[in-house]
């Protein structure tokens, strides 16, 4: 059933393809439902399982499975367990809140919504293939509809941000694709399947070289240091709905290559590489935090927070042990929910408002006054965000940081130093933006002037923040999935 | 004998179908009247069309008389078929209907019918040159269909530029084939036959020496040349920008889809079993063991894919009109095919079929835009793209299909086509991987194309900034160019979606 989660957003595409370009109302409505079924379909799918205990989530179960081409045994197999289905509801919830968020998109907005489905629907389709070569195909099929939407729709520097941000991704992809054909050729078993190539052993020797080679290519969509400048940039050029899926999901598309293929496939290689791309994910999580401090623009200050936390996803996986992957499958979900309410606030509250991002700037207007529903969202994430319990993200890192003392205690002073800094910055960010000082009597004339936050906008932000803050205080909605899955992962 | 001639025949109804037809264009264009006096203005055009369908269907008819099925294969007189060749057959010939009806979009060319006779003659050229099975028959074949291009070139008659594209192209084309009959005569002395078959099984025993080094780098430099393979593609930017535009598109296509096949042939079948190792035999026995070095003419190819697959990549980097674009992309992509040249032995001739067809495919439809934009802008630069998307979205539609899977964009056919490509190129040994530098840069130079071809789509995907488009492109594309660019943008995504389809076709 949950295949359908891919075909409803093709589905999508066809429709809105067949409307005219003139019709404004009609694409944001099909899109809003399209993925609104998408995710009522994971949710119920949800319940069943964890509820009504159809499945076992600790368990693959096979969706579909035809076979495709087969010269080199290339099946079309969809798949899922627990993991699965906590990608897929937070697909479901980002494309959700995506639409509303971009419920004022004017110029052009049949074509903004194709390939708004069309990222969605490929999305869905990496998560849940279990054939690698239908994972690179979704995977690679994700980067055009991200240009196209960041360099049409985007802002600041947009052909730039855009065009960095493909070609670092086709380069990842490039790379994990070239490791993982080299898996194929070296199995023996001429099989695309995940599952049979992680039964299959290969030699130390391949594994020491293929396995960074696959970690590298997945690392650089995830944001992994240094290959993360693509996300700064990247996310200040995207539209507002671009960037919340950026963060909120695409990022997590490279965790999750790295999740189901780089470290099931070479656990020799794992263990040679652990502390070097441990140390770079570590560099990531206090190197994002700090450049987060410094930075003028307050969509920057998002864009690099969300390299600090993606390191944490990075770390937790690298690390390889069963506390660190719950850890760090539960910060994807938390991760992506709490990146893509901020910068739903900066994106879309604040900046189509007062047409500044810059902090200075933003300082001198006295936010608070003018729109307090904003300033309260963004207050309650930043505390989501720097990892406050009663919020997702604390389960999420604690967990990843239990992982990372077992192995290595010295790093995880560090990361303690990292969350220091994610405190700094949030609170400046807090400060500049929303508790500053009217410097000029422009507040009273920007208050009539600046449009009321509208109802989509509202539904959106209380619906993430009551995601985040329900898994905050029960981890165990989420865990109850991720747990039984990483456990026989392992 | 009778009887043989007979065989023979059949064998080459397709060819002998567009003989007949390219006479009657020619007839056509003798007398004016008859062009004037048909409803029809393009008689001649429409004529080899016809002719093009019959001699498709005609294959058809061979496939079913001689029973033709995966592994069987008939040869007779230098002349070789069987289920693959006919495959490129067909596709040769799709394709040369494609750039014949884009004719109509070139307002400049003079002689219509002198311009079908000779893509004909060019076609026949390329469909012997697939279909030959010794050294001789390739070479006359290859003249035939080379010549007939070097005429395509010229045909603007009153165009110094063009003038000046077709004498570089006919200077660079001539000394090219002395470089390849010179390799060809080294291999004939070496061996004492001109059949592949016999040189495959007379070079298996041979020792690796100097004069086969020899043979095999005046080989290379003259496929090389026809292949646009850096650094013998000198001729291309200008060709493809000087020819006119059907010209071009068939030259930058049809001919390279022969071109790769017979490549892959003679490396395959004729060069396939000759030894790396100076002095020793491609097949040493060691006790039971028989033992298989890797082919000696690998390196040269490798060398010659590596420069192909960097220099074009980078400079297509720099180009603003879209055909010297397509010039050295197509130097890139000759880059990767070598790299499954080099690798034929692992999945043998498929990877490069697919992957030529559907790059000539996607080519054939890139020059059909190119013209919709030439003939509403005066020129090809990429900034002319700005507009299109507005204006027409269809076409806009296919040339992000087009480009897209040029780059290797799944789930469009270039993404299947590299990757099966690469595949083949990791599979020469699955311990050590010999070829894996060629695949890491193969896959690194796609990044960079995809710089440009989205740099591409981005203007033609863009608004303009004036305010009336209807005042940018004034001209309409004809209905038939319209029809090449669908069908195009359509055999695209299914080739890419079903590729199994399309392999079983080939094999």
């Amino acid at each position: 059933m949950l295949g359908w989660n891919i075909y409803l957003s093709f589905l999508g595409i066809l429709i809105l393809l067949f409307l005219p370009r003139e019709n404004k109302t009609a694409p944001r409505w099909i899109a809003l439902i399209v993925s609104l079924l998408g995710l009522i379909l994971t949710a119920v799918i949800c319940i069943s399982v964890g509820i009504f205990k159809h499945e076992d989530p600790a368990q693959m179960v096979i969706l579909s499975d035809h076979s495709w081409i087969p010269a080199l045994r290339i099946r079309y197999t969809l798949g899922m367990d627990g993991i699965t289905l906590v990608m897929c509801l937070l697909t479901g919830i980002a494309a959700v809140s995506g639409v509303l968020f971009s419920w004022n998109v004017t110029y052009r907005s049949r074509d903004f919504f194709i390939f708004f489905m069309l990222l969605i629907g490929s999305v869905y389709g990496v998560f849940l293939s279990l054939d690698i070569f239908l994972f690179f195909v979704f995977y690679e099929l994700v980067v055009i509809p991200k240009y196209f939407l960041i360099a049409i729709w985007g802002s600041t520097n947009k052909e730039y941000g855009a065009m960095k941000l493909t070609l670092y991704s086709f380069a990842g992809s490039a790379l994990a694709l070239i490791a993982v054909i080299a898996v194929y050729v070296q199995s023996g078993c001429s099989t695309f399947n995940m599952l049979e190539l992680r039964e299959a052993s290969f030699s130390k020797d391949f594994q020491f070289w293929a396995f960074p080679m696959c970690c590298l290519g997945f690392g650089v969509l995830a944001g992994l240091w240094p290959c993360h400048t693509w996300a700064p940039t990247g996310h200040v050029a995207a539209p507002t709905a671009a960037s919340m899926l950026l963060a909120g999901v695409i990022m997590k598309l490279g965790a999750y290559g790295i999740l189901r293929i780089a470290v099931p496939f070479f656990p020799e290689g794992v263990a040679e590489w652990k502390l070097f791309f441990s140390i770079l994910a570590v560099i990531g999580i206090v190197y994002g935090a700090l450049v987060a401090i410094t930075q003028k623009d307050f969509k920057f200050v998002i864009g690099y927070s969300s390299v600090s936390h993606m390191g944490f996803v990075i770390l937790g996986l690298v690390l390889a042990n069963e506390v660190a992957w719950n850890g760090a499958v539960l910060q994807m979900f938390s991760h992506g929910i709490i990146a893509g309410l901020l910068f739903a606030v900066v994106g879309r509250m604040v900046y189509e408002r007062t047409h500044t991002r810059d902090l200075t700037q933003l300082h001198r207007m006295r936010l608070m006054n003018v729109i307090p529903f904003a300033v309260v969202i963004f207050i309650l994430s930043g505390a989501a965000s720097m990892g406050m319990p009663g919020f997702s993200g604390f389960w999420a890192e604690l967990q990843v940081m239990l992982g990372c003392w077992n192995v290595y205690p010295l790093l995880t002073l560090f990361i303690g130093l990292g969350l220091i800094f994610g405190v700094v910055y949030t609170l400046r960010a807090i400060n500049l933006a929303f508790l500053g000082k009217e410097k000029t009597s422009s507040s009273v004339s920007l208050k009539e002037s600046v449009l009321p936050i509208s109802l989509p906008e509202k539904i959106g932000a209380v619906f993430l923040i009551t995601i985040s803050f329900v898994v905050g205080i029960y981890p165990n909605v989420l865990l109850a999935f991720i747990a039984p899955a990483v456990q026989s992962m392992m | 004998m009778r009887n043989q001639f007979y065989s023979l025949l059949i064998l080459l109804v397709p060819e002998v179908i567009l003989s007949l037809v390219a006479m009657c264009a020619l007839f056509v264009g003798f007398n004016p009247n008859l062009d004037k006096r048909c409803p029809c203005k393009n008689f001649s055009v429409m004529l080899s069309v016809i002719g093009s369908v019959l001699a498709l269907g005609s294959i058809f008819f061979i496939q079913y008389i001689l029973k033709i099925e995966s592994n069987t294969l008939i040869e007779l007189h230098g002349i070789q078929v069987n289920a693959s060749i006919l495959g490129v057959k067909m596709g040769i010939i799709i394709l040369t209907i494609f750039s014949l009806m884009l004719t109509r979009e070139d307002p400049l060319y003079i002689n219509k019918a002198e311009y079908s006779c000779i893509l004909l003659f060019s076609t026949i050229g390329l469909m012997l040159l697939v279909s030959s099975s010794n050294l001789l028959v390739a070479f006359i074949a290859l003249e035939l269909a080379a010549l007939s291009m070097y005429l395509m070139t010229s045909l603007k008659k009153d165009d110094p530029v063009a003038a000046e594209a077709s004498l570089k192209y006919f200077m660079f084309g001539g000394m090219s084939s002395a470089f390849l009959l010179f390799g060809f005569s080294l291999i004939y002395g070496m061996t004492g036959s001109i059949k592949f078959s016999e040189i495959n099984t007379s070079l298996a025993t041979q020792p690796m020496d100097a004069l086969l080094v020899i043979a095999f780098v005046m080989i290379v430099v003259g496929l090389g040349f026809k292949l646009t393979v850096a650094p013998f593609h000198l001729w291309a930017p200008d060709t493809y920008e000087g020819a006119s535009l059907p010209s071009a598109a068939f030259i930058a296509s049809v001919s390279k889809i022969a071109c790769f096949f017979i490549t892959g042939m003679i490396f395959l079948n004729a060069l396939a079993p000759t030894s790396m190792e100076w002095g020793i035999p491609s097949v040493i026995q060691k006790g039971d063991e028989i033992i298989k070095p890797l082919p000696g003419w690998k390196p040269i190819l490798a060398i010659v894919a590596v420069i192909s697959m960097i220099y074009g990549n980078l400079t297509a980097l720099a180009q603003k009109s879209v055909r010297r674009l397509l010039a050295y992309s197509a130097v890139a992509h000759a880059g990767y095919i070598l790299v499954g040249i080099t690798a034929i032995e692992a999945l043998g001739l498929a990877p490069i079929i697919y992957y030529t067809l559907f790059y000539a495919l996607a080519t054939i439809g890139a020059f059909g835009v190119t013209s919709i934009i030439l003939n509403n802008r005066g020129n090809d630069d990429i900034e002319s793209f700005v507009g299109l998307g507005q204006k027409m979205p269809v076409v806009t539609l296919s040339l992000i299909i087009f480009f897209l899977s040029l780059a290797g964009i799944p789930p469009l056919a270039g993404f299947f086509g590299k990757f099966y490509l690469f595949l083949g190129a990791l599979k020469v040994s699955e311990i050590s991987f010999p070829l894996l530098y060629l695949v890491i840069i193969g896959f690194a130079t796609s990044v960079i194309s995809l710089y440009y071809y989205l740099k591409i789509l981005k203007a033609a995907y863009n608004k303009t900034s004036e305010e009336n488009v209807d005042d940018l492109f004034v001209r309409e594309p004809y209905f038939t160019t319209r029809l090449v660019l669908i069908l195009g943008a359509v055999l695209i995504l299914l080739g890419g979606c079903f590729p199994q389809f399309f392999i079983n076709l080939f094999l």
